[in-house]
Formats: C-alpha cells, structure tokens, sequence
C-alpha cells in the first residue's frame, strides 16, 4: 500500500517539474506601485545595505552614516558638481600665504533645529570638539591638521593650522567635519550619536535602529526648501531582499545593486537603474620586501598578466573602469600614466629577465563580500597569473581578520599580495596618495600595506600636501603618479562603478563619486 | 514543584557567569580588533591607538574582565563600539521582533506538526499519511533561505499580496513566520507521528476502546496524552534551533531580531552587544528547559520533582 502510494507521490513530481519546465517565466507586474495620488506623494523611502550605526557627524566612518547625515547637517565648504569646492555654511574665505591661517566668513542667516544661532563660537566649538582626545572621532586624518580656531567677530572665523597643509579646505567638505550645535552636546552627551542636532535640509524624526530612520524636512532650513518632506531609510543587507522590495514597490530607492542584477533589473518596467562613477579604487597591493616581488619587472609583469578590461566586463558586468593611474580622474590633480596593456608575452619575457623564467609560488590573501565580486575577481586573477607560470594559491578572510592580517608591521608581516579597495571621501588627490605609498605611512603607522618605499616619490608627496600653489601641486602630484605606475607597487585593477535603482518617478537625486546618494534635490514626477 | 524551580533558578546562576566568562575570551581571542574595524583600512596606527583607549580596549584582559563583571552586576551592560547606545537598549529594542517572531513561528508549528503528526498515525499508510510524511521530508531538508526568497518572490513580487520584507504590521509576519516554521513542523509532525503510533500499540488503548469510548476520546485523552512527552522535549529543542534559524529568517526578510544584530555584532567585534546578546540567550535557553521539565510533571503525573 505505502509503495504504491510513493509511486504516485514521485510520479507527480516528476510531472510537476516537467511541467514547470514549459511554464514561462512569471510575469513582472507592470506597475508595483500602489495607486498613490501625485500631490499627496511627498515621501521617499531608501533601502541602504548597512544600518547607520551612529549620527553624530564626528563619530561617523562609513558611507550610509554619512549619507544620513549629509541631510541633518552641514558643512562649512562642500563640493559642486564639477569637484570645486564651493561656499555651504561659509561664504567665502581667505588663506594666508603660509598656508597656516584659514579665514572664513559665515553666513548670518542659520540656526540650528534646537534654535541654537550658528556662528563664530560655534565653528571654534566643533573644531575643538574634533581635535579632543576625549571626543570619538575616527577619521582624525581629515582634520589633525588643524591647530586652533579663533573668532575673530560673530561670523568670522579663523582656523590656524600645525602645518601647511593644501588639501585643508577639501577636507572641510567631508561629512564628518559638520557642524553640531554646542547645545546638543551640552545636552545629551555620548547620546548625540542618537540625538542629532544640525542645521542641513532635514531633521531626525524618528529611528529605530536595525529597522527604519525617519527624516523631516528642517522648515527653517536656510537654503532652498526641499520638495519631499519624509526620507525614510530602512537598512537591508541582504541584495536579494533590497530588490525583491524595490520591484514589490516597498521601497522606490535601493543602492548597492549587484552588478549582474543590472541588464536585467534595468528591463523592468517603472525602474530607472543608474550606473554611476566612483572613487573608489580597487588594486592587489603587493609586499614589495619579499622576494621575488622586491624586483621591479616582477611587479610590472604581474600588472601585464592581467586583463583587467575583461575582469571589468565580464565579471562586474561593466560595473567598473580599469585604473590608468593611481588617481582616478574625478581627483585633482589626475594624470593619465598608463594603462598597463595586457600581455601575457610580455610578462613572461619580464619575468624571465628577472630570472623567474619558471615562475614561483605567491599567497593571494582576499576578503570576501567587502568589494564587489572580490572573490571572483581574485579567483580570475589567479588564472591571469597561472598563464605566465605564477602559481597562485587563494586565501579568502572574513574581513576584521584579514583587516588584522594586512596591518601587521614589516617583521611581522605574512603577506605575498592582497585585495583592497580605498574610497576617500574627498576628491583631493593627497587622500589617496600620501596615505598609500608615503613610505612612512607603512603599517603600523598608515596604510602603506606593500611596505612601498621610494624617496623621490615621497618628495614629491610632502611638496604636494604643503604648497598650497595650485600649479607646484599638479606638477608635483603628476610626477609621482608617473613614478608610482613605473614602480608598480599595487597591481592596478578598476575602480566600482555605484548601481543605483529608483522608481522612474523620481528625479533629482544626486550620486556623487564618493558613493553618496543625496535627495535634497529630489522630487517626484507623477 | 516550587523548590525545584527555586533550585533550578539557582542553578542557573553559575551557568550563566561560566557563559559569560565563556563568551569574554572567545570574543577576544577571534582575530581582528574593534578599533580598527571601526576606524576603517585606511585609518593610522595613532588614530586606532586612540579609539583602543577610548574604548578601554588597551588594558589587560583581566582588568577588562574585572571591570565588565563589576558592571554586569550593577545591571550595565557598557555601551556599543559601533552605536555607542547602551548595550540593553539595543538588545531590547530587537529582542521583542525575535521573540514575536519565534512564538508565531513555534505556535504554527506545533499546531500544525501535532495535528498532521496524529492524523498521520492514526490513518497510518494512507493518502494523507504519505503524504504529508512526504512534504515533512523536503520541509526538513529545505534551506530556510531559499525557501524565504521563494515565498517572497511569489507573494509579494509576483502576486503582490505581502511587503517582501520589513517590519511593523501583522502582514510583515506572515512570510518570514512560514519560512521560520517549516523545519520544526517538519520534525515535530514526524515526531508526533511515531510516538502516537507507538502509543496506539499499548494495552491501555485497547482498554480504552473496548470501554466503548469514542474514538476522538480515545486518541486525544488517552492517546495524544501519553505521547506528548518526547514531543515536548523535541519543540524545547527546537525552540533553541529557531534561535539560531531566526538569523537567517531574518536576514532574508530584513526582520530586524536579535540574530540580524548579533551577527553584525560578531562581524564588527562588537564585544559588549556580543556578550549582552549571548547572555540573552543563554538565559531564554535555560528558562525554555526549566519550562519543558515542568511540562512534562503537568502532562506525566508519573514524574515528580520533590
């Protein structure tokens, strides 16, 4: 009796999956949005990869904080859309000749949500605040140049700095130099994280961390009013659940789009996928100390191994632009030096020049789910170098391990090559260099991970941060790019491209390069 | 009754400072560091140097430990690395969502693994009992995670009768509670299955029928009663797997629980909300075993803590 019954049971599902072969695929539906009328429609709901874990400005090192936080408060400089910097909460400016003194003159007409008036005192306050020890800042490198700040009458200011230092009002504009009322701070303390108080376009309404964060639109904001007037942002990790709620119609923006979901999410009907440009470089740095990877023609022969186009198109599905410089060109001063062609004969022909006409063994440490694709872009890399008789072996680390494992310093380092990416927040060249292939920042100092050690470039590296000359600086930063790629220290590979989705209602939104995704401008069509 | 569950309670203290201390050194000995995940790769060493301060992270383990167990008992839990919110509210704010979502998850499954699970027994080798035994079987096998992004993509994309994920009404709960549910209706309805088929063989039974007893009496009084006890043991067990399945639940349906936090928690070397979170736990377990041994004195009359 059972048998018989389990006969039929499997006849049925084979059946059943026969016929689920022929079925077509399930439609689409042509409009996920509910029926909500165009002049009530006013808010905007943002589904993000990450949760924001904090929203005082000055605790704040990742991209989803900061996106948040670019709402609630401003800057005193910010950037235009061409990457010159240009007035916020400060209209203008003056620097002295050192390099030393930054003037700025502030506008009169800003309060902050609490009704604390900003001015003078305020700008010395936060900066203070910035340069405490006591205050959890984590990215002190964006402001530890600065010194003091003075106030000179209500809405002039003057920020004296330790040492001349050019890229000052660049890094003025990153989102975690804002300004904070005095007054909150006073307040809640250690709480600000939870009680942001600022002057921007909107203001903290309500939020449950983990699950949503509600904005509102600040209705004494200074600068022009914003037309939606209710940002939510709902943290989901996970992509597949960031689409589903995107094309269900939960949510109208989602960002991180993984890149193989574009063409096809880009076919949906009532969507608008962006692909938009980054800053954020991705390379396999190299320990130039060990050998053989402490010979030059190895380092440019494993740059000549790679196909780097090949990795952009077919494994980020064009979600990318192969590196033809240290700097990418929406940096300042960025100098086209390469790219490194591929050629596999040509590396070959390197490599046996430096008498590694066999190849040798490397260890390729990588994380996995911190960079686009990474993993798979590690295991094409390690074919890449398979051809010219590099024998790769893989090691993929969850990413606080394998963050310990890089910054170990040279004697104790264990690393052959190793993927990372670097996304500064601002758009001067000296973010990205200095920190990188100034020999002093080797770890456990900086981030110089490669252990990368050449004086001239480092001349070249200390003139660009301490000029303030425009000129001397795009002279100085473009023979250290050349001589950078001639080094090779990192195997160059792309920057990511940024996927963003929305409903094709909606306009306005602003992406910038440093992977923030902005709605003050935002507005809905229908 | 009440003294063994005052014992048991006081047993549960020792329990949970071995968890505790348990907890601290595995947290700690995982490679990685706070601090310098929180400042990011390109951070300076002086920069990390000043959160490991800030966060207390430069002292000697021992000092560390002395200084976390003296707030623990005062009741603070210490505050975040990453939000630095307090410990307990983060945990409160999320536990709620898992213990909502576990209850539903658990009330659908034991309802509905003991009913398939009697009739399957009592109706042995028919239709249903193949059956449903059959769809038990893929239900067991079936990844949560998976079968998550199946239930969403079909209710919610397609038909677009629920919110594919989230939080906040009753219909929030429906997916993410069904996907939660399956494994442990699974277990349980087979487990109820073979203990009431066990029990069906038993004298008593035959006693009871041949009293002229209805049968729905007889299965449910007599029958279900006396095989209640390893289904017990098996929903208390699964309680603590649905702690676990929660995570993925969770994370597929963007449910905002105590797995989705500690699991960010662990990633981020979050050491104070891990502890918190494990000392949660540990305590919900502990509180779930005492609650099975009491049931199975209620359903046994035969089995006496005194």
């Amino acid at each position: 009796m059972l048998k018989k019954w389990i006969l039929v049971l499997s006849l049925v599902l084979v059946l059943g999956l026969l016929a689920g072969c022929d079925e077509p695929a399930p439609d689409v539906p042509d409009d996920a949005d509910p029926d909500v009328p165009a002049d009530v429609r006013d808010t905007l709901i943002v589904a993000q990869g990450t949760d924001v874990e904090d929203l005082d400005p000055h605790g704040i090192a990742s991209t989803p904080a900061a996106i948040v936080t670019e709402h609630i408060f401003d800057t005193l400089v910010t950037h235009d859309d061409d990457f010159n910097i240009v007035p916020r909460l400060a209209t203008d400016w003056e620097i002295s000749d050192d390099g030393l003194e930054y003037i700025f003159e502030l506008r009169d007409d800003v309060v902050f949500t609490d009704g604390t008036p900003f001015n003078a005192e305020v700008v010395k306050f936060n900066i203070e605040r910035l340069l405490d020890p006591e205050t959890q800042v984590l990215l002190r490198s964006y402001i530890n140049m600065a010194d003091t700040a003075e106030v000179i009458d209500e809405h002039t200011v003057k920020i004296n700095l330790k040492y001349p230092h050019a890229p000052f009002l660049s890094r003025l504009t990153a989102a975690s130099n804002a300004m904070v009322s005095p007054a909150a701070v006073e307040q809640y303390g250690e709480d600000l994280s939870r009680n942001p108080i600022g002057t921007g376009a909107y203001m903290l309404s309500d939020w449950v961390p983990g699950t949503e964060l509600v904005l509102e639109r600040n209705p004494d904001y200074w600068g022009p009013a914003p037309e939606i007037s209710t940002i939510i942002f709902r943290p989901v990790p996970e992509d597949s659940t960031r689409l589903a709620m995107l094309e269900a119609g939960d949510v109208d923006v989602i960002v991180r789009v993984p890149p193989l979901e574009y063409d096809r999410l880009s076919g949906v009907d009532g969507l608008n996928v962006v692909m938009a440009p980054s800053t954020r470089a991705i390379y396999v740095g190299i320990n130039v100390t060990v050998d053989p990877l402490d010979d030059v023609r190895v380092r440019q022969a494993l740059n000549h191994a790679i196909d780097k186009e090949e990795i952009v198109e077919v494994i980020l599905s064009g979600a990318g632009r192969p590196l033809d410089s240290p700097l990418l060109p929406e940096m300042f001063p960025y100098r086209q030096v390469g790219p490194y062609e591929f050629d596999p004969e040509k590396a070959r022909e390197l490599l046996a020049e430096a008498g590694y006409p066999d190849g040798f063994d490397l260890t390729f440490h990588h994380p996995e789910g911190r960079y686009l694709m990474d993993r798979r872009i590690a295991e094409a890399i390690q074919g890449y170098l398979g051809d010219v008789g590099v024998n790769v072996t893989l090691e993929t680390m969850e990413w606080a391990a394998y963050l310990a494992f890089i910054r170990k310093p040279i004697e104790e380092t264990e690393t052959n090559i190793f993927l990372l990416g670097w996304g500064p927040w601002i758009f001067d060249g000296d973010q990205m260099l200095y920190p990188m292939f100034l020999s002093e920042q080797a770890p456990p100092a900086g981030s110089n991970y490669g252990f990368y050690e050449n004086p001239l470039v480092d001349e070249y590296l200390i003139e660009g941060t301490s000029t303030t000359d425009p000129d001397e600086r795009t002279a100085a930063y473009g023979s250290a790019q050349e001589l950078i790629w001639e080094d090779a220290p990192w195997i160059f590979l792309h920057s990511e491209e940024q996927i963003v989705a929305m409903n094709d209602a909606l306009g306005g939104v602003r992406i910038l390069p440093i992977e923030q995704v902005l709605f003050h401008e935002a507005y809905w069509t229908r | 009754m009440t003294n063994y569950v005052i014992k048991r309670l006081l047993l549960a203290v020792p329990v949970l400072f071995g968890v505790v201390i348990l907890v601290f050194f595995m947290v700690r000995l995982t490679p990685g560091d706070p601090a310098v995940i929180m400042a990011g790769e390109q951070a300076s060493e002086a920069e990390i140097e000043l959160i490991r301060v800030q966060l207390k992270l430069d002292q000697p383990l021992h000092i560390q430990l002395g200084l976390f167990l003296e707030n623990l008992i005062q009741g603070d839990l210490g505050r975040s690395t990453r939000s630095r919110a307090p410990v307990t509210s983060e945990i409160m704010t999320r536990f709620p969502n898992t213990l909502i979502l576990m209850l539903t998850a658990m009330a659908i499954a034991t309802l509905v693994g003991v009913t398939t699970g009697v009739i399957s027994a009592v109706k042995q080798y028919s239709f249903f009992d193949a059956a449903a035994m059959f769809v038990a079987l893929i239900g067991i096998s079936m990844p949560v995670f998976w079968l998550g992004l199946l239930l969403m993509l079909y209710f919610s994309v397609n038909l677009g009768l629920l919110p594919a994920a989230g939080s906040g009404t009753w219909k929030h709960l429906i997916l993410p509670s069904i996907a939660l549910a399956t494994v442990p209706t699974a277990i349980i309805s087979r487990m109820t299955r073979s203990s009431v088929l066990e029990v069906l063989r038993q004298d008593y039974i035959r006693t009871a029928r041949s009293k002229g007893l209805r049968e729905n009496a007889v299965i449910i009084q007599h029958a279900l009663k006396n095989a209640i006890i390893p289904v017990i043991t098996v929903v208390g067990l699964q309680a603590g797997t649905l702690m676990g399945g929660a995570v993925l639940t969770e994370s597929v349906f963007n449910w905002p629980g105590l797995g989705r936090l500690m699991v960010d928690s662990i990633l981020a070397r979050d050491y104070p909300v891990v502890q918190g979170a494990v000392l949660l736990l540990a305590v919900v377990f502990i509180f779930v075993n005492l609650l099975v041994d009491i049931l199975y004195a209620l359903f046994d009359p035969r089995i006496r803590y005194d």
